[in-house]
């Protein structure tokens, strides 16, 4: 079920695996809120991405998804990484490294 | 996770609910947000709408990573397909019925004929079993005990062979005696099949020439029934044919030979006339070694037979033997062909309707052409416009299919109760799975056809036209040419049931209306047996039922009675050779059907006498040999000289004077032709079988006289049975019964083909008439007159019809051999019948294209110009 924007939407999901890891059982919002502040407001995540991206990685048994309650008292799906989500993300950003270094070097020596 | 997605597909609202949830949680946390930040309340909701997004969108492409998108989309075609035929009831029911009593009613009939016809036979390696019989001419009688015993002795191709003859018994289980039906057979008949006794054991070799020890084999379902299903039955005897007989086995309700209502078997022992080699009474069954073929033992059979003539020329000339495999011998061929013809009327209509469900199809396509437009407008991909026609037609078969599941249950049942009694393995008749399944098979692949084949004829036409400005003025043909042949094909289908049928019809009402010789009304008949053990010689038969029918007379009411060995029209099968005093010898084995007669038997019946005269006392008490032969015998031996006076012989070495010449009766059943006959008086009988008719005319009801005569019945024999109380009316109706239901199953099968050629055209013309509506009201703004108008929407239908009645007729002709020898007993065609079956169709389709054509006719140009 590989995208054309295949590369973008990798990143995607690398980003949502990594906020998830480091502080999940998270919901929605404060996904996206993760991200933008860890960015200082730079990657804005669409909603519109955002939802689909999550179910399709629960699909793939990379994120779990359970009900709980916000801190606001509101019914919401908390997604919490998998031992096999832990793995793609260890894949993603390794190739996110070797491809960012090999971006700049290109930049740099080209 | 795989099973809670699939759920999904059926719960949609569920995982609606649960995105909804998700997000409000979402579109709440960015109003707090907004709310921090200092916006009013509403301004916060708004904001968080605004940077939310559409909600809607979200959830169909979450939705479709979250369900295979294919499974849902199935669904919702067919969700959609439902609705779809649920909006077009009439097209919908009228598809699923044309489907499933066509493929019901195939199933059902082929269903019974694999199972009668096709399966092998219960029995062990049943294909070497083969019966044998002999061969007089065009006459296929059973053999002689002495030639049984030779072919048995001389053969070198059975390993093992058994005689049998069927045999009405008299048991006495309570207070009335019962007439059943069994069989004497020799002990190797059973070894020869290789049929093991449940209980017990069978015949022992000894009990096979001995008739001392009486002893009798007995069905399953008989000792149940008649026997109380007794444990200790072998320990005990049973009144049979007025004799105490002891059981020694039991055989499996599922044995059935040589008939279906065989339950008791008694070993053959043939008495008297029966050893002698002129007597054709016994059937010979015989299993091939393993590597004889069947051509190899007729080859041995007839060797046989040849040595035989040239050893007693006397009987056995003209005699050859004849073999047959079991399994066709056991069928009955008349049921067998009636099965085929109708499997045959039953596929025709099968087609038919198939045609008719596609032409709906076709039609339907036609009609919903702008909405497919308009979907594909609306980006609705060729796939999923395909998709959408295959699952109309799945759906539309699956509903059929049921229905014919259901009717086939039912057809099978049918069958069985009208046929039952002729098929000896009706108990075996179990539907066919394996077939229903392929003919449902063949109905998907046929749905998928018409479905893909209406597609791409979608896929041909200019897209967008029809859509984008509305036009109509051009006539939709779209499959015009598809729908016109199948129509066409439909009326040829019609053409051959509806004179096939008309022949059928014609041939019945021919029979029913048929000269049977004497006066059928006011006569009574009943069978009245007598043990077989206590009455042993002819003459004993034949004085006692000559005693019985002159006290009878007497009873009050009864105007003549007399009795008869066999019952005209239901009864025949006593006959052989008839030799003629002074005759050149060519004449010596003339072969003619004995009936043994009380007095009085021409008077009862009212048969008259063309030429001499009854029989008299000395000739009725058989001092004197007298004889009476009917008209086809004087014909076919004297021609025109006159019998009365000559001499024949019959069944032994006396000469018989004849006296009387009567005239011919339909003896043999309604429907053959008469054939040549001797009455003999009954003190003459000379068969020990003790089974009569006697026939009462009287103007009173059945009812009033039965108890007299059954108590004079009682008094001069306790041990007589009575059964079978008819009228002669009933009994010539009752021969006709499977005439009748054939001819009900064909005319109703023709009607219904009537009717779906009927709707076929009425709705193609109805179709083209509306799709050409714009272009007649031009034609008739232009000046069209009424009549020219009638003439440009009639033609297609006038040329359609020509077509179909045509290439009908000439498929009527190669099919009518086949016809003839399946359905019509004649077998030749009436010219006025076929005319007028085509009339009728003609008649019909007329008024069907009638209907929508002159709604034509009638149009106002103005109003349909203006509606588009």
């Amino acid at each position: 079920m590989k995208h054309s924007n295949d590369r973008l939407q990798g990143t995607l999901d690398l980003l949502l695996l990594k906020v998830i890891d480091r502080a999940g059982p998270l919901h929605g919002y404060v996904i996206a809120q993760r991200i933008q502040q860890a960015t200082g407001d730079y990657l804005r995540i669409e909603e519109g991405s955002l939802y689909p991206a999550l179910h399709r990685m629960t699909h793939y048994k990379w994120l779990k998804a359970e009900w709980g309650t916000t801190e606001s008292n509101r019914k919401a799906r908390f997604y919490r990484i998998t031992a096999a989500g832990r793995q793609q993300l260890q894949e993603e950003e390794s190739r996110w490294t070797q491809l960012t270094s090999a971006v700049s070097k290109a930049l740099r020596f080209a | 996770m795989m099973f809670k997605r699939f759920l999904n597909l059926f719960r949609p609202q569920r995982l609606n609910r649960e995105l909804r949830d998700e997000f409000e949680t979402h579109l709440d946390a960015i109003e707090r947000e907004e709310l921090s930040r200092g916006a009013t309340p509403e301004e916060a909701r708004r904001k968080a709408r605004v940077r939310f997004g559409n909600p809607g969108i979200y959830k169909e492409s979450t939705r479709d990573t979250d369900v295979i998108r294919w499974l849902d989309d199935s669904w919702r075609d067919l969700q959609f397909a439902s609705r779809q035929l649920w909006r077009n009831r009439t097209f919908a029911v009228s598809a699923v019925l044309l489907l499933g009593l066509g493929i019901g009613a195939n199933a059902a009939i082929f269903t019974v004929i694999s199972s009668v016809i096709l399966r092998p036979l219960p029995l062990p390696e049943s294909d070497r079993l083969l019966s044998v019989f002999a061969q007089a001419g065009k006459f296929q009688t059973p053999m002689s005990w002495p030639d049984l015993l030779d072919v048995q002795k001389r053969n070198h191709v059975f390993e093992s062979s058994g005689g049998f003859a069927p045999a009405t018994l008299v048991f006495r289980g309570g207070q009335d005696a019962l007439n059943v039906r069994g069989a004497n057979a020799t002990p190797d008949y059973f070894t020869t099949l290789r049929v093991q006794p449940i209980v017990g054991r069978l015949f022992d070799p000894s009990e096979g020439t001995d008739g001392g020890n009486r002893v009798a084999v007995v069905r399953e379902d008989f000792w149940r029934s008649a026997l109380d299903a007794d444990p200790e039955i072998l320990q005990k005897t049973i009144l049979v044919n007025g004799q105490a007989t002891q059981v020694v086995g039991i055989l499996p309700a599922a044995f059935r030979f040589p008939a279906s209502d065989s339950v008791i078997w008694m070993p053959l022992i043939p008495q008297g006339p029966q050893r002698s080699r002129g007597w054709h009474a016994f059937s010979m069954v015989g299993r091939l070694k393993p590597s004889i073929t069947i051509v190899q033992a007729q080859a041995d059979l007839q060797a046989i037979t040849q040595q035989l003539a040239h050893e007693y020329p006397e009987q056995d000339t003209g005699r050859t033997a004849k073999v047959v495999s079991f399994q066709d011998w056991s069928i009955d061929k008349q049921l067998r062909d009636r099965l085929v013809a109708l499997q045959i009327a039953a596929f025709a209509l099968f087609l038919m309707a198939t045609a008719n469900v596609s032409n709906l199809l076709v039609a339907r396509y036609s009609t919903r052409r702008q909405e497919f437009e308009i979907r594909k407008a609306l980006g609705a991909s060729p796939i999923s416009q395909l998709r959408q026609h295959l699952t109309e037609s799945l759906l539309l078969t699956a509903i059929g299919c049921v229905l014919a599941a259901i009717l086939t249950l039912g057809g099978v049942e049918f069958l069985i109760w009208i046929y039952g009694d002729q098929m000896p393995r009706a108990t075996e008749i179990s539907p066919d799975w394996k077939l229903v399944l392929t003919i449902i098979g063949a109905a998907i692949a046929g749905a998928l056809v018409v479905g893909l084949g209406t597609a791409i004829h979608q896929r041909r036409k200019v897209p967008g036209l029809i859509a984008s400005t509305g036009i109509r003025i051009l006539a939709d043909r779209t499959g015009t040419w598809t729908r016109k042949i199948l129509v066409a094909f439909q009326l040829v289908c019609a053409v051959v049931l509806l004179t096939t049928t008309g022949q059928v019809l014609h041939q019945f009402w021919d029979l029913m209306h048929v000269d049977i010789g004497f006066d059928r009304t006011h006569l009574i008949t009943m069978r009245v047996s007598l043990p077989s053990t206590r009455y042993t010689s002819g003459a004993q038969i034949g004085q006692w039922y000559e005693k019985l029918t002159s006290s009878v007379r007497s009873v009050p009411g009864v105007q003549r009675a007399s009795a008869a060995n066999m019952l005209p029209v239901a009864q025949w099968g006593v006959n052989g050779n008839v030799a003629v005093e002074g005759m050149p010898d060519d004449h010596n084995w003339f072969f003619a059907e004995y009936r043994w007669v009380t007095q009085d038997y021409l008077r009862t019946f009212g048969i008259p006498l063309l030429r001499g005269r009854q029989f008299l006392p000395e000739e009725v008490s058989g001092k004197q040999r007298a004889a009476i032969i009917n008209d086809t015998m004087r014909r076919q031996l004297w021609g025109d000289r006159d019998p009365i006076g000559a001499h024949i012989r019959v069944m032994g070495p006396e000469w018989i004077t004849v006296v009387g010449v009567s005239r011919d009766v339909r003896q043999s059943g309604v429907s053959s032709s008469p054939s040549a006959e001797v009455y003999l008086p009954a003190a003459n009988y000379v068969v020990a079988a003790p089974s009569w008719s006697i026939v009462v005319r009287s103007d009173l009801p059945a009812e009033s006289l039965l108890p007299e005569i059954r108590s004079l019945v009682r008094a001069q024999e306790q041990e007589a049975a009575i059964d079978r109380t008819k009228t002669m009316d009933e009994v010539v109706t009752d021969s006709l019964s499977q005439q009748r239901i054939i001819a009900g199953l064909l005319t109703s099968f023709a009607v219904l083909a009537l009717v779906i050629a009927a709707l076929g055209l009425y709705g193609l013309m109805a179709f083209s008439v509306i799709s050409r509506l714009p272009e007649l009201a031009i034609r008739s703004v232009l000046g069209s007159s009424p009549v020219s108008l009638l003439r440009v929407v009639s033609r297609d239908a006038l040329r359609l019809m020509a077509a179909g009645l045509t290439i009908g007729l000439a498929a009527v002709i190669p099919l009518r051999p086949l016809l003839a020898r399946s359905v019509l007993d004649v077998g030749r065609l009436n010219v006025e019948v076929f005319f007028a079956a085509l009339f009728i169709l003609i008649v019909v389709g007329c008024a069907a294209s009638a209907v929508p054509i002159f709604r034509a006719v009638r149009i106002d140009p103005i109003q349909i110009l203006r509606r588009d």
